[in-house]
């Protein structure tokens, strides 16, 4: 993830000086005569000339005349001409001769270098033509003698094999629904805690609709559940909302956001990937289609490499999965195309490290991890794989496009799929890049995986492809010990909002420790003895005493003898109570537009959306179909759609602005947790914009079906009044429960002044009514206890 | 309400009708009150869950807030602030020395500057014809003439600008700043953005990243929209009358106070419930600060407001004085895409010769302002664009982006004014003394504002994150 931050500098310093010495005029006195035996001389000078104008062909890519220079032992070594450097001796180096160019042999062909430069190699060999090793603590350490990994950066617990564990036993055989609560049982009973009471079943329905869903039930979802007296109501329900199409919707979003999903670039142009919604839906089928997650996995790195399919649907569907590789952000246009590459590849190691193993590879671009075993070797053998695809199209001075591609003619329609897809472009090993600087290479390393998991005596990838299906392969797995881990913990979070490891994209020395090691294993192994269906850990979960405990803190009577856990466990990390979670983004939209009857619950396309921005963004270049999203204003009417939120655009850098407000992820990079900030943007969203207002209007009209009859408050008799008035429906709606007789008798004595006031001395002041009712709803969206789902 | 208590009334009859619902809604409490209520600078320090409180740096500060001037596109140091008589001799003649390995567009030959340079006030510091405002006040400012990014393009250019990097997303610099530093005053945002582009990194370039959403700024319009029509989203009032919305608020903070007994503390809940207070505050105090009706005449005409071409920007860097003396710790004020923009890759003359004019009275009233203010001494002003032009020309008469290179000045308290930092060659190419990278500059900023950006630090994916990356030099010569 770091920045290269001395790469720069490497160019950067060189050229000044060089530039400075060549300036006619004075600038010349300020560059002090440097001595060509020092290492700052050889690298400031020499190395970045040789890399620039040499390299090309004397390098590690071609050799010709069998000479390279890009290490001193080649250097002596020479080429099919003999040895080209005498040191101390200019004009008997060959090397100097050339770059003279006053004899037949002229080199660099078609360029000859600047005074200054041949003055500088000069000057080098002069002083023994010295290459000094690079600073041993950058160059990655050729670990020879001693063994590559200490003992103890081995024994960390993720990269330990997944071990089934046997079940704790507790001491109240009664609380225990499922295997699962028992784990969380007997860590509360050795911390002296006992389990809050379960939840109720109004409470409940609440739940896990807003957890499966993302939506609230409705009136008539709730009164079924309530009048269901039978043993298995709630798993009845919780099998419905399973099979509920919203529920990929609800999930996919959560896998979205780990790959950092979005419809444009981001950086300079921020162009429209028209194609990406299709991924999106495939996130969303993948969830709703229960695909086993070792498939999901080797799908989105690599579904184009698999054997063909017999079915049409399937080839289709791995062809679009690997998208997961162009949706990240690009800093087009880059003039310096090398380095968009490797910032390309970084950006794709940091993703799937991230995504599927938890680990923060990225780290070891530029020198060894400081914390985790990830050696920068290591870094550049999964780079090989990614810098053997071709992900940016290589036109002209300045590249604007990335790579997309007809896939084939589906029966029925005329022209061909479109999809964005990463290329296969030769596998190729790399260097290890110094400081991660591309022009300063070390070794060469082949692919392979993370030599801390998959061991130091691998066999290296060879395969004339990148290698990202061998490296699908080893991240699904059963016997890797990360992903399962990572991904159960990633579906235990979503349902209590805080991972049984905490840092749930880093299982590292730097990632918090599992509160519960023991049950993250058990998870895994049930996960991948299961078929690795993520429905079933969702039931496993959900079915569990754990999971249907109440989020208060106050208990009606606490036995005597227990321990207050506000004090002894006031962040839930033991989890005595359910987590109390405050609607997502997404979830506060789509309830809102939900209840208000709005909501539009098509499921799937979505595509018209990118392919309005594209028809309505800037045209870049209308031969690649290239065009800039960039003057797409925050408020953008694609925004205002009636759809999920899952179906809006995702514009990098203009991200609608109710759902930055609201913690939504930033596409720009991975979010495995969202943040939970309460900020006073949000209060005046929820008071001032139109957005809330005219929902709260729907939902008035939808109390008032014949428009303009809200009727008269009856001050005589309140329950007789609230039995005619829509209160307890607008409770219901909202809250999911009906108003306590006080909570009636507010809403009727707001009703009435406001109506008093806005419609003095017009006693049938319809337009009034409804303003009252409509400030009323909004009030209700208003309320902690809307926002907040117990 | 039927008026909308937003930017500039510039119709008394409507701010006195705002007045009185307001007064009316509010009751005793009166505007200024609300304004020096919520100025913490007046209270003693309380200890605070609130992420925004005050708080104190590393250090004893020289300047409590800054605003940030950003000249949108790539303003050229050659035609600016950084004279080169010898680029006027080389006119036309083939660059001399080695171009840079990287450029964003081809470029040909070398092209002098359209522009005379002058010697301005005792410092003698020469600026060109493009900026004589500015230029009569250069005793006050230090001119950094060897201003140096990574990045050839928009996009990355002003990402590392706002954020230190070009490539990564990380917080920006306002965000930064609030993140250390705390709000001085609760009834404002902390951190504000005047009229930003939504291009070339858009919301990133105020954006808190993975900071927490409270150091992230507000916005006050766009870069497409005119500044008279600029709003802060959601300020204005939903409710018809303003005692209305109180009523709203009242019932509500008791049902949610209602609520919190029966489910027991829970802080992101009262939070919120306080925030909603904030927010009713909130909407009741910007207005007041947006609306320049209590600014005499002489104070409109040193911005040139009301006057062509430097209205719009006239308003624009007032707000930010009026943000910025009621404890608004960092306001950016752009002069941005698509309405204004310095990209002059071709006519350079035309391009160039249009914008300053826009921007030169307006930023050296702000400057003349702060001074007779007497917020001079608190307050630091950065002036400044994401890379600076070629010396030599792209077609005819334009200029490519240029990042090895570019002027900047900053003024304000604890800084040397009427000096020159860093020199470039005589082309304007390269620098040849004193490099003050971006990292270099955010380092100095911070260090102004009592924080060491090596210490300013957060902790995101097992990582110690900073401003400056793992770079950054304060620039001590420039420092009183």
């Amino acid at each position: 993830m770091c920045k290269v931050g001395s790469l720069w500098m490497t160019g950067s310093v060189w050229l000044l000086l060089v530039a400075s010495e060549t300036c006619p005029g004075g600038a010349v006195q300020n560059v002090r005569p440097a001595d060509s035996r020092t290492s700052d001389f050889f690298e400031k000078k020499i190395r970045p000339l040789l890399a620039d104008k040499c390299w090309r062909c004397h390098g590690p890519l071609q050799q010709k005349s069998e000479l390279r220079l890009d290490a001193p032992e080649h250097l002596a070594a020479g080429g099919t001409l003999g040895t080209v450097v005498t040191p101390g001796i200019p004009d008997k180096s060959l090397l100097i001769q050339v770059v003279q160019q006053t004899g037949k042999l002229k080199m660099p062909p078609d360029e000859m270098l600047s005074a200054a430069q041949v003055a500088a190699l000069q000057e080098w060999v002069r002083g023994g033509a010295i290459w000094p090793t690079t600073d041993d603590s950058l160059r990655p350490a050729q670990k020879t003698d001693e063994a590559l990994f200490t003992p103890g950066e081995k024994a960390h617990w993720s990269f330990q094999p997944i071990r089934d564990p046997a079940l704790p036993p507790v001491k109240d055989n009664d609380w225990p629904t499922t295997d699962l609560d028992r784990f969380i049982l007997a860590r509360l009973e050795q911390a002296g805690l006992v389990p809050s009471p379960q939840a109720g079943k109004r409470t409940l329905i609440r739940r896990v609709t807003f957890d499966l869903l993302g939506l609230p039930p409705t009136v008539e979802e709730i009164n079924k559940f309530l009048q269901d007296e039978s043993v298995d109501a709630y798993a009845k329900l919780v099998d419905r909302l399973l099979e509920s199409p919203h529920y990929g919707e609800r999930w996919g979003q959560q896998w979205l956001d780990v790959v950092r999903y979005a419809d444009t670039t981001a950086n300079d142009g921020n162009f429209v990937m028209r194609y990406a919604y299709l991924y999106r839906n495939y996130v969303i089928d993948a969830f709703n289609g229960d695909m086993p997650y070792d498939q999901f996995v080797v799908e989105q790195l690599a579904g184009d490499l698999l054997p063909p399919a017999d079915n049409l649907d399937v080839t289709v569907r791995r062809h679009i999965a690997p998208a997961l590789l162009m949706l990240g952000p690009k800093a087009l246009p880059e003039a310096d195309r090398e380095q968009l590459r490797m910032d390309i590849v970084d950006e794709l190691i940091d993703v799937t490290s991230r995504a599927f193993l938890g680990l923060t590879v990225a780290c070891a671009r530029c020198h060894d991890h400081k914390f985790d075993p990830i050696p920068t070797e290591d870094y550049y053998s999964l780079a090989g794989i990614f810098r053997s695809l071709k992900i940016i199209r290589e036109t002209g001075h300045i590249t604007w496009m990335w790579t997309e591609h007809p896939l084939l003619t589906l029966p029925g329609n005329e022209t061909p799929l479109m999809i964005m897809a990463p290329l296969e472009d030769g596998g190729r090993n790399l260097r290890v890049h110094l400081r991660g600087d591309y022009n300063d290479l070390g070794q060469e390393v082949p692919r392979r995986f993370l030599r801390i998991i998959a061991g130091e005596d691998q066999t290296p990838i060879t395969t004339k492809q990148s290698g990202r299906l061998e490296l699908a392969q080893w991240i699904a797995s059963p016997t890797n010990p990360l992903t399962a881990r990572v991904m159960v913990n990633r579906i235990w979070q979503g349902h209590f909002l805080q991972g049984i490891v905490a840092s749930s994209d880093n299982f590292g020395k730097m990632g918090q420790p599992a509160t519960h090691p023991r049950l993250l294993d058990w998870l895994a192994s049930r996960f991948i003895e299961s078929g690795w269906s993520v429905k079933a850990m969702h039931r496993l979960i959900m079915l569990s005493s754990t999971y249907r405990m109440s989020s208060t803190h106050l208990r009606e009577s606490p036995p005597a003898s227990t321990t207050d856990p506000r004090s002894v466990d006031p962040d839930n990390r033991y989890l005595w109570r359910m987590n109390r979670r405050r609607l997502e983004a997404e979830a506060l939209r789509d309830a809102l537009l939900a209840i208000s009857g709005q909501l539009d619950r098509k499921v799937g396309g979505g595509g018209e959306m990118p392919a309005r921005i594209y028809e309505n963004g800037a045209v870049v270049d209308e031969k690649a179909g290239l065009v800039s999203a960039a003057d797409v204003g925050l408020d953008y009417e694609g925004y205002q759609v009636p759809r999920r939120t899952i179906y809006l655009p995702v514009i990098r850098n203009a991200t609608y602005e109710m759902l930055a407000m609201f913690d939504v992820a930033d596409a720009n990079t991975v979010t495995s947790v969202r943040n939970d900030t309460t900020v006073v943007t949000q209060s005046m969203f929820m008071l001032n914009n139109h957005f809330v207002r005219d929902q709260a209007l729907h939902l008035t009209r939808q109390l008032f079906p014949e428009e303009g009859s809200a009727p008269e408050p009856d001050k005589e008799d309140v329950r007789s009044f609230a039995d005619k008035m829509p209160v307890e429906q607008a409770y219901l709606a909202t809250l999911g429960r009906p108003p306590t007789d006080m909570e009636v008798r507010s809403a009727i004595e707001y009703l009435q002044t406001y109506i008093t006031e806005t419609s003095a001395g017009q006693k049938d002041h319809v337009p009034g009514k409804i303003a009252a009712w409509q400030s009323y709803c909004q009030l209700l969206f208003c309320l902690n206890e809307f926002l907040y789902v117990d | 309400m039927t008026v909308q208590p937003l930017i500039t009334s510039r119709t008394p009859l409507l701010r006195r009708e705002f007045l009185r619902q307001f007064s009316s809604g509010f009751g005793h409490v009166a505007l200024t009150t609300l304004l020096a209520a919520g100025d913490k600078r007046a209270q003693a320090s309380t200890v605070s869950s609130n992420p925004l409180a005050a708080r104190t740096g590393h250090f004893a500060p020289r300047v409590k807030r800054v605003i940030f001037l950003f000249l949108h596109g790539g303003v050229s140091h050659i035609d600016t602030f950084d004279p080169k008589p010898k680029l006027t001799q080389l006119n036309g003649q083939p660059v001399p020395i080695e171009k840079p390995k990287f450029n964003f567009a081809p470029t040909g030959n070398l092209l002098a500057s359209p522009w005379k340079f002058r010697k301005y006030g005792q410092s003698g510091i020469e600026v060109s014809d493009l900026f004589p405002q500015i230029g009569s006040c250069v005793d006050d400012i230090c001119v950094v003439r060897s201003m140096q990014g990574n990045f050839v393009a928009h996009g990355s250019g002003c990402l590392q600008l706002h954020t230190g990097d070009g490539s990564f997303m990380r917080p920006s610099m306002g965000s930064w700043i609030l993140y250390g530093l705390g709000s001085e005053n609760d009834n404002l945002p902390g951190f504000l953005t005047i009229s930003p582009s939504s291009f070339h990194g858009g919301s990133q370039n105020y954006g808190s990243a993975f900071l927490p959403a409270s150091y992230q700024a507000t916005r006050i319009g766009d870069g497409a929209t005119s500044f008279l029509e600029a709003r802060m989203s959601n300020l204005a009032p939903a409710e018809t009358n303003i005692q209305l919305q109180r009523r709203q608020l009242d019932l509500l903070r008791q049902q949610n106070r209602q609520h919190l007994e029966r489910t027991g503390h829970d802080a992101r809940m009262e939070a919120r419930i306080e925030s909603f207070e904030l927010a009713f505050r909130m909407q009741m105090a910007a207005p007041v600060v947006m609306d320049f009706s209590d600014e005499t005449r002489e104070t409109l005409e040193l911005y040139g407001i009301d006057a062509e071409p430097t209205d719009e920007f006239g308003r624009q860097c007032l707000m930010a004085r009026r943000f910025s003396e009621n404890g608004v710790r960092f306001v950016q004020v752009s002069h941005s895409y698509p309405r204004n923009y310095w990209d002059s890759h071709s006519n350079l003359k035309k391009q160039h010769g249009g914008n300053a004019p826009k921007v030169d009275q307006p930023i050296a009233g702000l400057l003349r302002d702060l001074k007779r203010l007497g917020l001079w001494d608190d307050t630091l002003v950065v002036c400044g664009t994401e890379f600076g032009r070629t010396p030599a020309a792209q077609g005819q008469n334009g200029r490519d982006h240029h990042s090895h290179a570019f002027t900047m000045w900053l003024a304000g308290g604890g800084l040397k004014g009427g000096v020159v930092h860093g020199a470039t060659d005589e082309l304007g190419y390269y620098i040849t003394e004193d490099r003050v990278h971006i990292h270099d500059l955010h380092a100095t900023i911070l260090h102004l504002l009592g924080l060491d950006h090596k210490r300013l630090t957060y902790r995101y994916i097992g990582r110690d994150f900073r401003l400056t990356d793992v770079d950054g030099r304060v620039v001590r010569e420039i420092l009183a």
